[in-house]
């Protein structure tokens, strides 16, 4: 693939057992799989055997990025580091997303993604200084948190170094632990892989450039246009409240927060967000203001923050001086599921007894401590699970009566029982609504101490199956359970029935991990009235090529849209939605841009009927590469991609039949779960078990799989390029 | 013979030049000042006029700037669009070392400081980000000072100081004169690179998603900034301006 721009041509792997960096060319080895997971996949399909164990030195971590990694593409910020998955119940492939500025720096440093391999004898980092590579022993950073380790690497490297390291967590192989950049992003699931390669982090400093393939003026021309499109976060193009350019006002659940009177109250002077009209360049980053504290939270804003080249904005940056009486750094930043402590503790009697103003308060220092807590030890709460799994262990019926009686007390010794229940014990802590009950969970955590620290830092399906000992019935009703919302096969669900029905579904079965796939199901909350977001969608797929399905039939993508919270019956327009949706994911992670905000479908310009673009990537690729791509071309690059990793679970788990192990629906999917529930009657988003099995078939179709395995056909794999996967699956008996 | 030339109507930035000789000093300056004005001749040849060698001991005086940059630290959210900008624009190749307004270097520690980083600007300190910028110095400007080929110019539209690549030979004098580092020597080309104010309509203040950067009239910023090196100057500098200072 002879290009001219967008990669550098240089992938860097570092083998830790003999202290070695190597060169290879990127697009003589990875061509069909670009970068970022796609790149991971093929690392792991060629040179892990099956067998391995995420924390074997066998093992690979494979962090990616693309080709428009450090251009000024927007949202080209993301990294995608993959592996086999030590929270995955068969250690599984599994790829973990952090944003920030460490991909655009190592593209800068001349690399096109960092293969580590081996295992070092002492704890160590590497430094990437350009295309000098040293691995450096530290001793004294093993056993210290992420911000410890983060600022002595970038007083040894110089202030431009971005780093991603871990934290105690990863040290001591925390199935649920992170490694984390740029103090408020984190890759999940990954840290105790980093752990077991006794590295603590990677250090990167780059003063090269990307070439753009295309000339000044149309690369220009192209940003331009995409910042013309351009929505707010997961592409909300309406603003929630009402403005004087906007026709349509959204729900208070579409990130468009941005007003007039809503200021960044802690900017020196305040920043007023105002009404960001979408024509106005120079209020972009200004119109999301997802303030997770919410609207109390906005006088204690100092800014938004984010990732390399975004202009919008989706990490929030506090300073809560109250806070320092629990004993960390007032400033904090994060987004979602990162502001953790809040979730952590929203049950206990934490803000009793005091009035509005201080409670409320009391809520955001919860976030601004579980934030600290998390990000230095390096703890990752699977999104949301960790907090939803503690509070249905200790408190199951949610009743307060007896707590930790029912599943926690069976599986600790005595003597732990004990002090879980001692004045100043965790339970102690978490009843008087002390937040210093969050420090102590994460260190619990952290160090895997006790019964109870394991449980929660292991992989969920393990420690739920340990406890099943004791506590017969403990999976069954973890899996059952609304509140937990597990999805199935280990992990959570993501954005799963609940936001697209079917194709929610459908898409929350793809991976071994929570799905991190907002392709679909950031259409949920764009703002728009349905009718006119059905009406977009309809005309964006017409087109850029998509006109019938596998079958010939035709069909009007807006007819695969179900609100939020709702679902129907599978149709073919839905399998297409899903496939597309996994197939974007793919091509976000192995291009360098974010499937939190690509892709485009809807935009906020009323004079374009609120069309997107969903031919945009595809257009920015063919710029900044020089490799000319439709929108369909690229599509099916994302595919290959997939199929691959599809093919990796496979190969992992030991089975062809993805249909039956792990394509499940989940208990509180079915409908018949439900008592009084009637699906399709737009109430609800459940789904029958037949229907499930239908919109299975339907996506094999689409997928090219056999449908009754779910396996990928030797067609398929040929058809792909892939006929050696093809062989070797064959010779295992995986093919169908 | 010599003229006083009013290069930038409106502005005080009058510089002198020995139409005899084509050279410009510090030291015809002063003997020179009151001559007569030729502000349109001047605006159209200002650029190649050899007014400075500092090899052979004269110092420029270059005209100010018409216009800055301004950075609104309260208002950067540190996504860098500005660096891009300036680089893809101008080069046709994304770079944050080369780019002519530096955020990179200080997102996460200003100063690539480490210790005791809370309340320090920085996201690991108090969020505040201080994008580096070219302050368009006024004389004496390190920068074409320092530079032994007189290879940095003030541009005849804006009087951003900008390098001649033609007379740049690549040294990097410049860029260890700048007291705020903001020039770069670029190692593929050999040419230092430098903020030209992208003549009068700046790429990086185009790009600012929150309004942060903002292209004004010239003021001076060199007090109100806190420098990140010590101005190297060649000696042959240093010893004309001991001349007059």
């Amino acid at each position: 693939m002879p290009t001219s721009g967008g990669w550098t041509g240089r992938t860097l792997r570092v083998n830790l057992s003999t202290g070695t960096s190597t060169v290879e060319n990127t697009l003589d080895k990875y061509k069909d799989f670009w970068g970022g997971a796609g790149m991971g996949y093929k690392v792991l399909w060629d040179e892990v055997p099956a067998g391995t164990k995420p924390f074997d030195p066998e093992n690979k971590l494979i962090f990616g990025w693309g080709p428009l990694t450090g251009t000024g593409a927007p949202c080209g910020g993301r990294t995608a580091i993959t592996s086999l998955s030590p929270q995955h119940p068969k250690g599984a492939v599994a790829t973990g997303h952090m944003g920030g500025h460490f991909s655009a720096e190592a593209k800068y440093a001349g690399w096109d993604g960092i293969i580590v391999e081996g295992k070092s004898k002492v704890p160590v980092y590497i430094a990437i200084r350009d295309s000098k590579v040293e691995i450096v022993p530290c001793p004294q950073l093993w056993g210290s948190g992420i911000y410890r380790a983060t600022a002595e690497i970038v007083e040894a490297m110089g202030g431009s170094c971005q780093v991603a390291a871990i934290g105690q967590a990863g040290e001591n192989l925390v199935a649920q632990s992170v490694i984390m950049t740029n103090y408020s992003h984190s890759a999940g699931g990954l840290g105790g892989v980093m752990g077991s390669k006794n590295l603590k982090a990677i250090g990167v400093v780059g003063t090269g450039s990307v070439q753009i393939a295309a000339s000044k003026k149309a690369w220009r021309t192209e940003i331009d246009f995409a910042l013309s499109i351009i929505g707010s976060n997961n592409q909300a193009v309406v603003p929630n409240s009402p403005q004087p350019w906007a026709e349509y006002v959204g729900s208070s659940s579409v990130r468009w927060y941005a007003a007039k009177g809503k200021f960044w109250g802690a900017a020196n002077p305040p920043v007023e967000t105002g009404i960001c009209d979408p024509h106005d360049r120079q209020s972009l980053g200004l119109r999301c203001f997802k303030s997770d504290g919410g609207t109390f939270a906005e006088q204690f804003t100092v800014r938004m923050d984010g990732c390399h080249a975004c202009p919008i904005r989706c990490h929030q940056d506090i300073q809560v001086p109250s806070a320092a009486k629990w004993g960390v750094d007032i400033n904090a930043s994060n987004t979602c599921t990162g502001w953790w402590g809040n979730g952590l503790m929203a049950n206990a009697k934490v803000t009793a007894g005091l009035n509005v103003q201080d409670a409320a308060l009391k809520i955001l220092e919860m976030s601004v401590v579980g934030k600290h807590m998390t990000d230095d030890f390096g703890l990752h709460n699977n999104y949301g699970t960790t907090d939803r799994g503690w509070k249905f262990i200790y408190d199951p019926d949610g009743l307060g009566t007896n707590k930790g009686v029912k599943w926690i007390q069976p599986n600790v010794p005595v003597a732990e029982w004990t002090a879980l229940n001692a004045v100043g014990g965790l339970f102690d802590l978490y009843e008087k609504g002390d937040l210093n009950f969050i420090k102590a969970f994460g260190k619990m955590m952290a160090t895997q101490s006790g019964e109870l620290g394991k449980f929660l830092a292991g992989p969920v399906e393990a420690s739920l199956a340990a406890w099943e000992v004791n506590s017969p019935g403990l999976t069954a009703a973890y899996h059952a359970d609304n509140k937990v919302l597990w999805w199935a096969n280990g992990f959570p669900k993501h954005h799963s029935l609940e936001n697209g029905g079917i194709v929610g579904g459908l898409i929350n079965t793809g991976y071994n991990r929570d799905a991190q796939n907002h392709s679909w199901n950031q259409l949920m909350a764009t703002g728009l009235p349905n009718t006119v977001l059905k009406g977009v969608i309809t005309n964006q797929f017409k087109i850029n090529g998509y006109k019938a399905d596998s079958q010939g039939g035709s069909y009007d993508m807006g007819d695969a849209y179900d609100p939020s919270g709702t679902a129907q019956a599978p149709t073919r327009a839905r399998a297409v939605a899903a496939k597309w949706a996994i197939a974007r994911k793919e091509l976000c992670d192995a291009t360098g841009l974010c499937n939190w905000m690509y892709p485009w479908v809807p935009s906020p310009l009323r004079e374009r009927g609120y069309n997107g673009d969903i031919g945009i990537e595809a257009k920015m690729f063919s710029l900044a590469t020089g490799v000319d791509m439709t929108t369909k071309q690229f599509d099916d690059e994302g595919i290959r991609m997939y199929i691959l990793e599809r093919c990796l679970t496979m190969r992992t788990w030991g089975t062809k039949d993805m249909r039956h192990v792990h394509d499940t629906l989940p208990p509180w999917g079915d409908v018949a779960n439900h008592a009084g529930k009637v699906a399709y009657d737009g109430s609800n988003y459940y789904v029958t078990a037949a229907d499930w099995e239908i919109a299975l078939d339907y996506y094999y179709d689409e997928l090219g799989f056999d449908r009754a395995t779910g396996a990928p056909t030797r067609a398929t794999l040929e058809a792909y390029g892939m006929k050696d996967v093809a062989d070797e699956l064959a010779t295992l008996n995986l093919l169908p | 013979m010599s003229q006083q030339l009013d290069l930038h109507p409106g502005t005080e930035g009058d510089v002198v030049v020995d139409l005899a000789s084509g050279k410009v000093s510090r030291r015809g300056f002063v003997t020179l000042t009151g001559a007569a004005a030729l502000g349109t001749f001047a605006n159209s040849f200002f650029g190649q006029v050899p007014f400075l060698n500092a090899l052979t001991g004269a110092v420029p005086i270059l005209s100010d700037s018409k216009g800055v940059l301004l950075h609104d630290v309260s208002r950067c959210v540190g996504c860098r669009r500005c660096e891009l900008a300036c680089t893809e624009f101008n080069d046709g190749a994304a770079s944050s070392y080369l780019a002519r307004i530096k955020v990179g270097r200080n997102l996460a520690y200003t100063g690539g400081s480490s210790s005791g980083a809370i309340n320090v600007p920085g996201k690991y300190g108090n969020f505040r980000i201080q994008a580096d910028t070219c302050k368009q110095c006024p004389h004496p400007v390190p920068c074409a000072t320092a530079c032994p080929h007189d290879a940095i110019v003030a541009d005849a539209k804006t009087g951003a100081r900008r390098v001649d690549e033609e007379k740049c030979i690549g040294c990097g004098l410049c860029t260890r004169a700048c007291p705020w580092a903001v020039i770069t020597l670029n190692k593929a080309t050999k040419k230092a690179s430098k903020c030209t104010l992208c003549d009068g309509s700046p790429e990086c203040a185009r790009a600012c998603p929150t309004g942060a950067l903002k292209y004004v009239s010239w003021r001076d910023l060199r007090l109100s900034t806190p420098v990140v090196q010590p101005s190297v100057m060649p000696p042959t500098s240093t010893v004309v301006c001991a001349d007059c200072h």
